[in-house]
Order: C-alpha cells, then structure tokens, then sequence
C-alpha cells in the first residue's frame, strides 16, 4: 500500500537505543582512559583537556574530571605567571573558556555540584572576574527552578566574597518571593540580609500578611512572621494592629490553626515575661488543640504553663 | 501539474482549521485524502498574511460560482494608512507581519492543547504564552491578577480584599446550588467582593452583566485549571500566528499520505444524485470520493439552503507604534475590554516575539460580537486606548466583519457531503475541535480520533 507510514516497534526501538547507549559506553570508557593515561605521566595534554570538555558537556557529574581540569589550569596559572606583560589576559581568556564550559554544563544538569563548585573555584583564580554575570546566572537558574538549593548556596558564596549590595539584594528577595511565595528559601534568605529595626519592620509586616492573607495555609510565611515578631523593635501599638488584623483573618478563615498560633506568637509565648495577655493565650491554647489535634500535647503542655501564669496573677 | 488522483476515500475542499483538523484524523487512520483549496493560501478565513497579501485580500469574489459562495464571505472589508509617513517602512518589512483574520488563544489545558499533545501534533509548531492580562476600570488599565502568585504581589488589592478573592476562587466548586441569584455579577457582588475585585473576576471569566452564574463559574474555573501549566498566565498563543496551526494539521495529514493542491481554480462542480455527492469535476477530470467534506465558504449555495446569517463578529487590526501599558520587557498582553454591559472586545497585543510582526511595531488584534459596523464597535474602545498624547498611536488599521456560522443548520444536505462553519466568535478553538470530531465520528464510527503520532525516529524511512 502507498503513502502508509511504517512505524518501528518498540522492541525495535528498544535495541536501537541500547545500541546507541552501547555506543556511548565506548566513547566513555576510551575518552576516561586516554585521559588518565596522560595525567598519570604529568602532562598537561591538550588532546586529553578537549576530550574531558566533552565528557563533561554530556555528564558534567564526573568529578574525576573537575580534578583534573584543575590540575590543568594550576599549570596554566603557573606559567602566566612567568609572562608579566600579557600574562593575566592570557589567564583570563583561557578562565573565561572554563567558566562558559561549567555554564553549558549546568544546562546539562542544573544541580551538578562539580559544575558549581568548578565555577566558583575559577572565579577565585581569576584575575579579575565579572561578579555581576554571576549573580545574573544565580538568578536565572532560580527562576528555572526556584527550590534549587545550588543557587541559594552559590549566591551566599558569592555574597561572603564579595559583600552585599543591600537594596539590590532586597530587590532580588522581593521578586522571588512575587514568584512564588511558598518557598522557604526565599524568605529564610530573606531574613539573613538586615537587622529589621522600626523604619523596615512595617514593610516587612505588610509583605508577609499579603502572604499569609492570600494562602494562610501555606506554612512558609507563617515562619518568616514569627521570625518578624520575635523582633524587639515590634511596638506594642503594632502588637495590637496585628492581632486585629488575625482576628479578621481568623474570622474569614475561622479553621486555619495558623492563624491561632500566630496569635500566641503576638500575645506574648515568644516573650515569656509578658503576662498581659495570659487569660487570651489560654483560650488561644483550647481551640488549638480542637484545630490541630496531632499535637494536642504540645498545647496542653503550653496550656498547663499559661493557667498556671494566670493562676498566679 | 499532474493530474489528480481519480478515486479517493475523502476529498476535502478549503483548508479551514475544521477541514484540516479532519484531513489529518482521516489521512491518519489510514484513509486516502485528498484536500483541495481554491484559494492560494492555507487556512481560508482562520488564515494568516503578511502585510501585503492582507491589503491584497479580496474577501469579495466578483462571481459566486459552485465553490465560492458570497453568502459566507467576509465583509464590510475596509483599510486605512492613518501615519501615511510609516506605510513605506512597514510595506519593506511586509513578511516580518503574520496577521490573523481568526486570532485564537488556547487554554493551558484545554482541548486543543490536549489534543496537540495526545495526537503528538505539538512537534509541528511553537507557542508562546500570554504574559499578562489586562482590563479596563474606571478609565484605566489594569493588571488582572491571576495567580496566587499575582494575588499576593499585587499592590492594588487590600490583604482582605487577598483573602477574599482567594477564597472565592478555590471554592467555586461548592457554590453553584447554594445561590439565590443566577446571575454572575451580582452574584460575585453578593460576595462582598470590592468594585475592582468583581471587575478582575468578570475578565477571568470573559463574563458581561448578563451572564449567568453557572455559566461564569464555569469561565472562572477553566481560566483557573489552566494556570500554572506553561506560563504565568492560563493561555498560548501559536508563534506566526494562528493560521499556523491549520497548515500545522495539514503538514501531519500530509505525513500520513494526504494530497495537497492549491490555488484550484478549475474545479467546476460537486455533482449529486440521490442525495448522496457522486464526483467533483474539474476542467480535466473527475474525482471520486466516499465523503466530502467542505467550508461553507467554499460550498455551492445550491447545498445550503437555507442561507441565514444572523450573526457576525467585529474585527479589527491595528499597527501600533508601542505597547497600550509599556513594560521592562515585551508583553504579550490579553486585554478583556468591558463595552458597555452586553459585550466584551477581546484585544490581543502582540510584539515581534510572536514572530507576528517586526521590532519596534505591535499588532493588535481586536474581536467582538457585531453590533451595528467593526468601526462602530471598536469606536469607544480604540478612543480610550489610542488617543491620548502619551498612548500608542494606530499607523494602520483594517477593518472586517466574520459571519457567524457555527450554529447554522441547512436542509437536505447530502448524507457524504460534511460542512464545516467558518470561525467562531469563542476564544479558543474548543467548539472546532468538537465539531471536527463530530463529522469525523459520523464518517468512521469506530475509529479513533487522532491517535498518537509517530516521532521521526520511529518511522523506517525506505525499506
């Protein structure tokens, strides 16, 4: 019959690919032995550095190799060295071959840590390395994968070198967080940018109620809150404000246990002194444990202090 | 030219989205196929052109004849240059322009993505989603939030207002028999919801103050299944576009051994006998099919009686020189345009990255049910958008109204013969696709509509 379409079978297919992973294996295993051969003799052998480029470009999780790429530029350092005119561009031209190379492969694999971990390596040899590129590159891969944890710690990396620019920083915070919110790497990365004091703790306030307002069930902002209010420089007007506010939130959410711990953090648990509120936070306690009864004991423990508190007043 | 074959099981004329959506499901289960069109472009009125070919367009064909109809034709077809300096400029980049006569957008995950996907079509064509959604309030544009995302970051909805509308969208599942009201808007107004927030919801749902409540909960909730699949807001767009997608069907009939001539000028007739479509003759030869499957576009009059249109829809499209609400970046903006309180514009705005049009210019497309002319309709419209000191100005604008014809039913219609309506006024593609399915089912029953096809690398090529 004509113009019909003769597919293969699976099974066909199924050898076709075992051919070419076959294939692959050889590649491998040839392109690794070539490799160490030349390194056991000491020699920076570029036929073996291109092979090892490519290697890496297809599974860039061979952390052999990172080794011996840094063997490899070691020399390469040392021998710039000795050329004091040209020597750092030299050194520049070839570090930058090696920063695109950890680049091509982190789209090969996003969460290799050799990749990261070669990067930044390259960059501290660097003579003179172009930080803003890689907080572009932090960013990027974040908005690929925002709970890739690599990016978070690369970005840390990168902030103890080189200090922080702090309203850039909030910017990144704040678009993460407009991202996505339920994420609790944003907001913890959040809270490690600033001490919060009385000029930015009402931002802060109004960024993390939009958040447990639009999703109180969502529990990563609920933290980002109580860390918010453990802060001393929270007045006790404010206190107040809050406490309507989760009323409110508590009246058109009247089943969300958050909302009542949120209540016991603002009336005083997280400040044991404060006996002010001792008769609310008792009643706070009982409808937590009808809301949450998995951890019933853990609020009648808190239930037990607080009567006992009220007790004495 | 060769000639055509003589016998087939199914010949197709016009290469609308619903003949080449059947063309493909034939060819594909193994059927012959033969598709014809008179004209020299793909697609019919769901086709795209570039600058020239559109104002080239001769929607009015100076004779009806047995495959050109005037009946279904577009009409009140008119373009103007209102910047004559840019026309020149424009005219050179005229290819870098794919304008649509039938602009769609396709749900995340709604029929027609499902069915690119299913149907592994996905592979013949690129898509693009919307990055944001706009509507008109008290004299302005503003941003729908859409997401939870969108809810939590937006600066003009109070933390109630959050909790509010986060509460109405993630229980409209439970509402629908609880309610006094049957109408949608007062409805969401009963909900304590704020003026902008009743606005954002009636935009999500396309909805007017007519609309009824089980109809808007239903709008919401396919706007919201469809979030989160592939971009920021729930719809795509086809890159080049929308007429691509009908050469997309084509291109994977063609695959399965469906035959393709265009430009047909000299078929003269669809002969019929005892109900039943018996051949096509064509200035050469004749061919012979089991079925028959036509536009109404392309169809004799003779078939469709009776011809009735009660509806049509506005279109307009304009060049502009920048964006209605410019950004950091290019936006592919959705605006749902409240016009007074029977009807909704739908505008599309798109920038070069559509692959529509060239840098620096944006191609806006707006669509409408007819009320009284397209100029009249838009007039309020392109007003509040286009005439302002600081808004974009409209270097080009073209005007046309669509006859609706998806609910059009004619008598004694030959029993092989399948008619397939022109575009209709909805968003997306979801009633073609069903409609393709039905005449597909009616012709082969049993078989499957569409089923997954082959990559490229499970086809034996030779032997």
């Amino acid at each position: 019959m004509h113009g019909r379409l003769k597919v293969k079978t699976t099974e066909e297919q199924k050898a076709e690919k075992q051919k070419e992973q076959q294939k692959k294996l050889q590649l491998y295993r040839a392109g690794m032995k070539k490799i160490l051969s030349t390194r056991a003799s000491d020699l920076y052998d570029p036929e073996s550095f291109g092979i090892s480029t490519q290697l890496l470009c297809v599974n860039p999780d061979i952390y052999t190799l990172w080794n011996y790429r840094k063997e490899v530029l070691l020399i390469e350092k040392e021998e710039s060295s000795k050329d004091e005119i040209e020597g750092d561009n030299k050194l520049a031209a070839f570090l930058d071959k090696e920063i695109s190379l950890t680049e091509q492969c982190l789209i090969a694999n996003p969460k290799s840590y050799g990749s990261w971990h070669h990067r930044y390596w390259v960059l501290m040899l660097h003579p003179n390395p172009n930080w803003d590129k890689e907080f572009g590159l932090c960013t990027k891969y974040l908005t690929y994968d925002d709970r890739n944890f690599h990016c978070w710690d690369y970005r840390r990396l990168l902030i103890n070198k080189i200090g922080i620019t702090l309203p850039a920083e909030i910017k990144f915070s704040t678009d993460c967080l407009n991202n996505n919110f339920s994420n609790y790497s944003s907001w913890h990365y959040r809270s490690t940018l600033r001490q919060l004091d009385e000029n930015c703790i009402e931002d802060e306030l109004n960024l993390v109620q939009s958040a447990v307002f639009t999703d109180p069930a969502d529990s990563s902002a609920w933290f980002y809150f109580r860390w918010v209010l453990s802060n001393p420089a929270l007045s006790k007007e404010k206190r107040q404000e809050l406490l309507d506010n989760l009323e409110q939130l508590q009246e058109l959410d009247p089943d969300c246990k958050w909302v009542v711990l949120a209540k016991c953090w603002l009336t005083g648990s997280l400040v044991l002194s404060d006996s002010e509120f001792v008769d609310k936070r008792v009643q706070f306690y009982k409808e937590l444990i009808e809301l949450d009864p998995t951890r019933k004991g853990q609020y009648e423990h808190y239930l037990k202090i607080a009567e006992e508190k009220l007790a004495n007043n | 030219m060769d000639e055509l074959p003589s016998e087939v099981d199914l010949l197709i004329i016009g290469t609308g989205f619903i003949e080449s959506i059947i063309s493909a499901a034939a060819s594909r289960i193994g059927k012959s196929v033969l598709h014809l069109d008179p004209n020299d472009y793909y697609g019919n009125q769901w086709g795209s052109f570039n600058l020239q070919a559109l104002l080239d367009y001769n929607p009015d064909p100076s004779e009806p004849c047995d495959f050109r109809n005037k009946s279904f034709s577009l009409k009140n077809f008119h373009y103007e240059w209102l910047m004559e300096d840019q026309k020149e400029d424009l005219l050179k980049n005229s290819r870098k322009f794919n304008i649509d006569l039938t602009p769609k957008l396709h749900y995340c995950r709604g029929d027609f993505v499902q069915l690119l996907i299913t149907s592994n079509i996905a592979r013949y064509s690129e898509f693009r989603s919307v990055t944001r959604i706009l509507t008109w309030l008290n004299g302005q544009l503003e941003l729908v939030p859409c997401s939870r995302s969108d809810v939590f970051a937006s600066q003009k909805v109070s933390v109630v207002e959050k909790r509010v509308l986060m509460k109405l969208l993630t229980s409209l599942d439970d509402i629908l028999d609880s309610e006094n009201t049957h109408n949608f808007k007062k409805f969401l107004e009963s909900r304590k919801l704020s003026d902008n927030l009743v606005t954002y919801v009636m935009a999500m749902a396309g909805a007017t103050e007519h609309t009824s409540l089980g109809e808007g909960v239903k709008s919401v909730k396919r706007f919201l299944d469809s979030l989160g699949r592939f971009g920021k807001t729930p719809y795509l767009f086809s890159m080049y576009g929308s007429g691509e997608i009908a050469q997309a069907f084509c291109r994977l009939s063609a695959v399965f051994g469906g035959i393709y001539a265009l430009n047909q000028q000299n078929l003269i007739s669809l002969d019929s006998e005892d109900n039943r479509i018996t051949s096509l003759t064509t200035t050469k030869q004749q061919i012979r099919a089991q079925n028959y499957v036509t536009s109404l576009e392309q169809c004799s009059e003779k078939f469709l009686r009776p011809v009735k249109i009660n509806n049509y829809i506005s279109r307009a499209i304009l060049i502009t020189n920048k964006s209605i609400l410019p950004s950091e970046q290019e936006q592919l903006s959705f605006l749902i345009y409240p016009e007074g309180t029977e009807r909704i514009i739908n505008v599309f705005e798109l920038g070069s990255l559509t692959g529509t049009c060239p840098k620096n210019y944006y191609l806006v497309h707006l669509t409408s049910k007819q009320v009284t002319t397209p100029q009249e309709d838009f007039k309020g419209a392109l007003g509040n958008l286009f005439s302002g000191s600081d808004q974009p100005q409209i270097i080009f604008s073209c005007y046309f109204s669509i006859p609706e014809t998806s609910d059009l039913d004619f008598e004694n219609v030959p029993e092989n013969l399948f008619l397939c309506p022109g575009p209709d006024n909805d968003l997306d593609y979801n009633s073609s696709i069903q409609k393709a399915r039905e005449i597909f089912e009616k012709m082969y029953p049993d078989l499957e509509f569409l089923p997954r096809a082959p990559d490229p690398e499970e086809i034996i090529i030779g032997d």
